[in-house]
């Protein structure tokens, strides 16, 4: 392989960019969190021990305890699997349908695209959480409906995105000189334009996976997702919020993770779209 | 221009019906039977068979859809099966505490915001870009539950600066703005940053140099001017945010706005008000839409003279 | 133009580099050349010659790129502006040297009315008056032959042709009365009536103003019309340096040969279209020895190890010279 292969400097490009990296390694020890299950957690996310109700951070828990004198540190382990596993899935079922329907829309053009463009309006006219809320009001509380909801609100973005790209790349002369040769319209759409359009895909994915994991917390703060007693991080914070003032830990540990995990999907969502930016060098 | 706005607003209004079908039809999605809710555990099916037939819930979905409407253009959104309060009237005394955080949220958010995106764009891959930036992926990365808590344990509770909820004072807004305004401050900085520095990538800015200007002319005459017809559009996107972001963050410091009602009468499945408010909430962002649309329009001569 | 001329701008030994992270490209070495008061000097080659790149460097207008000036100076009316500061620089431009740009319409702001865009250089470097300045706008564009040029104050240039937009940029460059015009390919992006109309505007004010003008292009025909003395740039270094008449008809440098042969004459007969074999060398990839030899016909063992230095040439109605080593024999 050549120096100079797209894959090379890609991974060139990224490298350069510090906080990228970083991002990628947490990232990956927290997948790695999520594989291995509960065996790394100090403690059962469950396990009560009414010795030791609302300690602060000790070398014994180094996150402190809850209410229940369950350690924090444990059920942010667990917590971290609920988050990614909801959010992944979720922004991946939206990925793949909306990709789909973009693709599609976009080529096809005529009546199905508007109508298409008419729902996808129709859905950019309430914000996220509103949407998300009233989807879950319908299905009920629960992780399992979040999961739908947060899959269902993403399906419009990336709609929009790949249908844009399908259009500017779509104008292209290798598609018409690929169409006067006779090649089938799904092999147009699957082989030649989308890989143009992947870019824009791999980065919106990226970035709304914090986006889903955002608004997952946020519904179980709100009391419409996960149960209190689950270790979700929203939901750790919603409990935690009546300890404001007398144990300020039980709210901040599972904020912070949540914090740390969205800040690492963006920056990597943001070194991919720099690395794969070709004006940039 | 005046083509443009009669444009603009005919394709608004087909959209305003069809959410306000959609929102008709999802709450009728919803489980439960209103009209039980509102007879009560105790009643009997032949009352709250009664019930339902006076509350007009056996006729025809259409025909309920036309009702509704009606009402709405009447000022009657319905009665409260909680309450039983006219749903108007609920709304109301909630809008002004959602609207004023809405207002000091942005305000504040649009001053550091676009301040932070045009030094990071005109001092780019220096070190004020590179703080700047920093902030901004931190501010859209913030769980403003968690922000709006933590700045409630270090002011409210630490400090005694602030009090930690309610509407008494002014102060009351401080928090809930700084929590609310903080993600869209990140998207504001980050966006203008990229529309800055690609507007001074343009001729007419080498042009202005060439003229004598110096740089902070150049910026402020030419670049500031062009790239914010632009930003425009995403400041627009924003209150879109703003209008969700309210709900966690009324809830968070407890403010009896708009958004908070919208999670009580979820709570409580009180299905009028349901309905009410995710029309409100609609209807605001499509018109904030149209607005900025508008005013872009007014800011671009390119429309403005066509 | 005898000698004594009085020059206006000198440019001695200039070196401009591209600076990024890890490398640095030379686009511009060893470049001099001067302007006398009152001529139309014009600067030819292809595209990536530098010729562009030179021109900025008269003004400084590298912000935002990476160009910097690593050698020389550029005197103009000898003095050393290579170093004045930037606010010295800035008071310069606009007032003794203005500048035109190849695409008029994106040179101009689009959400600026003309009559502001002029004003604004106008007000800049003087004490005139909103109204002052207008009116002084007014007389420009009448002067630059725009015709209703009260209501052209108060339009924007996407209501314009290119062609008026181009003499809108003629005439805000004119309005301080520059002593010097430098004119980046002023009529590259114009058609052909239009561009014979242009020329005919800057020939004009050259004559009546005796305003010196630096005509950088990258057509032979716009220099035959214009200039009175060219170079020719290849490759960021000056390789041919003469009298406009002297090098349409006796070119000495093998580059020159090729440009001015390849260039159909109506009339004659050819049988075929003479054009330069090869590109231009990337910046990245300079050969060693001359920077034409790969292309040049007349191509000898010591072009490909040495660069030839720039050799007078005897024998021509102004200062002439060729970087070449055929003109070896031929130095004064």
């Amino acid at each position: 392989m050549n120096n100079n292969s797209p894959f090379r400097i890609f991974v060139k490009k990224f490298t350069a960019r510090k906080t990228s990296v970083a991002a990628l390694i947490y990232i990956l020890f927290l997948l790695m969190l999520v594989l291995s299950g509960e065996v790394l957690a100090p403690y059962g996310a469950h396990e009560f021990d009414y010795q030791s109700l609302l300690q602060l951070p000790s070398a014994r828990h180094l996150f402190g305890t809850d209410e229940f004198g369950r350690d924090i540190l444990s059920r942010v382990m667990v917590g971290a699997r609920l988050s990614l596993t909801v959010s992944l899935s979720a922004v991946t079922f939206a990925a793949l349908s909306g990709t789909v329907l973009g693709l599609l829309s976009g080529y096809f053009g005529g009546l199905p695209d508007r109508i298409m463009m008419r729902i996808c309006d129709v859905m950019f006219s309430f914000p996220d959480i509103i949407l998300a809320i009233a989807i879950v009001a319908i299905l009920g509380p629960g992780l399992e409906n979040v999961l739908i909801a947060v899959a269902i609100f993403g399906i419009p973005s990336f709609a929009r995105i790949m249908r844009g790209s399908m259009l500017s790349l779509k104008q292209n002369l290798y598609v018409e000189a690929a169409r006067s040769i006779g090649v089938k319209n799904s092999s147009i759409i699957f082989k030649h334009i989308f890989p143009g359009a992947f870019s824009s895909l791999i980065v919106n994915y990226t970035m709304r996976i914090g986006t889903a994991i955002l608004s997952a917390a946020s519904l179980s703060f709100l009391g419409m997702g996960a149960k209190p007693t689950d270790a979700e991080w929203g939901a750790m914070l919603s409990t935690g919020r009546d300890y404001i003032g007398r144990a300020p830990h039980v709210a901040f540990f599972p904020g912070l993770a949540i914090l740390l995990t969205v800040l690492a999907f963006n920056l990597l969502g943001d070194g991919l779209r720099d690395a794969l930016d070709p004006k940039i060098k | 221009m005046g083509r443009y706005l009669i444009k603009r607003l005919l394709e608004t209004i087909p959209l305003l019906i069809v959410v306000s079908f959609v929102v008709f039809l999802f709450i009728r999605l919803i489980p439960g039977d209103p009209a039980r809710l509102v007879a009560g555990v105790d009643a009997t099916i032949e009352e709250v068979e009664l019930l339902r037939e006076y509350m007009g819930l056996n006729k025809p979905i259409l025909i309920q859809y036309v009702d509704y409407i009606k009402g709405i253009l009447t000022g009657d959104l319905g009665t409260s099966l909680k309450t039983g309060d006219a749903v108007a009237n609920m709304l109301l005394p909630r809008y002004k505490p959602t609207i004023l955080l809405a207002f000091s949220s942005m305000g504040w958010a649009l001053i550091i915001g676009l301040t932070i995106g045009i030094f990071s764009a005109v001092f780019r891959g220096r070190w004020p870009d590179y703080i700047g930036m920093l902030v901004a992926v931190i501010g859209i990365s913030l769980p403003s539950f968690w922000t709006g808590l933590m700045l409630m344990q270090l002011f409210s509770v630490n400090l005694r600066w602030l009090p930690t909820g309610g509407l008494e004072t002014w102060k009351s807004f401080i928090m809930p703005s700084i929590t609310l305004g903080a993600g869209i401050m990140a998207m504001i900085a980050r966006f203008s940053r990229s529309e800055m520095i690609e507007t001074l990538r343009n001729d007419y800015i080498r042009t202005a140099r060439a003229k004598g200007l110096n740089e902070f002319e150049v910026i402020t005459r030419h670049a500031l001017r062009n790239s914010m017809v632009q930003v425009m559009t995403v400041i627009g996107l924003q209150f879109g945010f703003l209008l969700g972001g309210s709900v966690v963050v009324e809830s968070v410091f407890s403010l009896p706005g708009l958004g908070r009602l919208l999670i009580d009468s979820i709570n409580f499945r009180d299905y009028t008000v349901i309905q009410a408010e995710l029309m409100i909430f609609s209807f605001q962002f499509i018109m904030i839409n149209l607005i900025v649309d508008v005013l872009y329009g007014v800011m671009n001569p390119k429309i403005r003279y066509d | 133009m005898a000698n004594t001329a009085e020059k206006i701008l000198e440019i001695k030994d200039l070196k401009i580099e591209f600076v990024s992270k890890d490398s640095s490209l030379t686009a511009v070495n060893g470049v001099s050349f001067h302007i006398n008061k009152g001529e139309i000097l014009g600067l030819v080659g292809e595209s990536g010659c530098g010729k562009t790149v030179t021109s900025l460097a008269i003004m400084r207008l590298f912000k935002d790129t990476n160009g910097k000036i690593t050698q020389g100076g550029v005197y103009f009316k000898d003095q050393n502006i290579t170093t004045v500061s930037d606010r010295e620089m800035a008071v310069m431009r606009g007032e003794e040297i203005a500048m035109i740009f190849q695409e008029p319409l994106t040179s101009l702001n689009p959400v600026m009315r003309i009559g502001d865009q002029i004003c604004e250089v106008i007000r800049k470097h003087t004490q005139k008056t909103r109204s002052e300045a207008m009116e002084i706008a007014k007389a420009m564009l009448m002067q630059v032959g725009i015709p209703r040029a009260a209501q052209v104050l108060q339009d924007y240039p996407h209501q314009l042709s290119g062609g008026m937009n181009q003499r809108v940029m003629i005439a805000m460059a004119m309005s301080l009365n520059p002593q010097l015009l430098i004119a980046d390919e002023p009529t590259t992006a114009l058609d052909v009536t239009i561009q014979a109309q242009i020329l005919d505007l800057m020939r004009r004010i050259n004559r009546d103003h005796g305003m010196s003008m630096l005509l950088i292009t990258h057509d032979l025909g716009v220099v035959a019309e214009m200039c009175q003395r060219v170079i020719v740039m290849y490759a960021g270094r000056i390789v041919e340096q003469a009298d406009v008449v002297d090098l349409f008809k006796s070119p000495k440098h093998p580059y020159s040969k090729g440009l001015i042969h390849s260039v159909p004459v109506i009339g004659r007969r050819a049988d075929r279209l003479e054009s330069i074999p090869g590109n231009v060398p990337m910046l990245a990839k300079m050969p060693e020895g001359c920077k034409f030899a790969p292309r040049c016909k007349y191509k000898m063992d010591r072009c490909e190890k040495e660069e030839p230095r720039l050799f007078m040439v005897d024998g021509g109605r102004q200062e002439r010279s060729c970087r070449c080593w055929l003109m070896e024999e031929a130095v004064i």
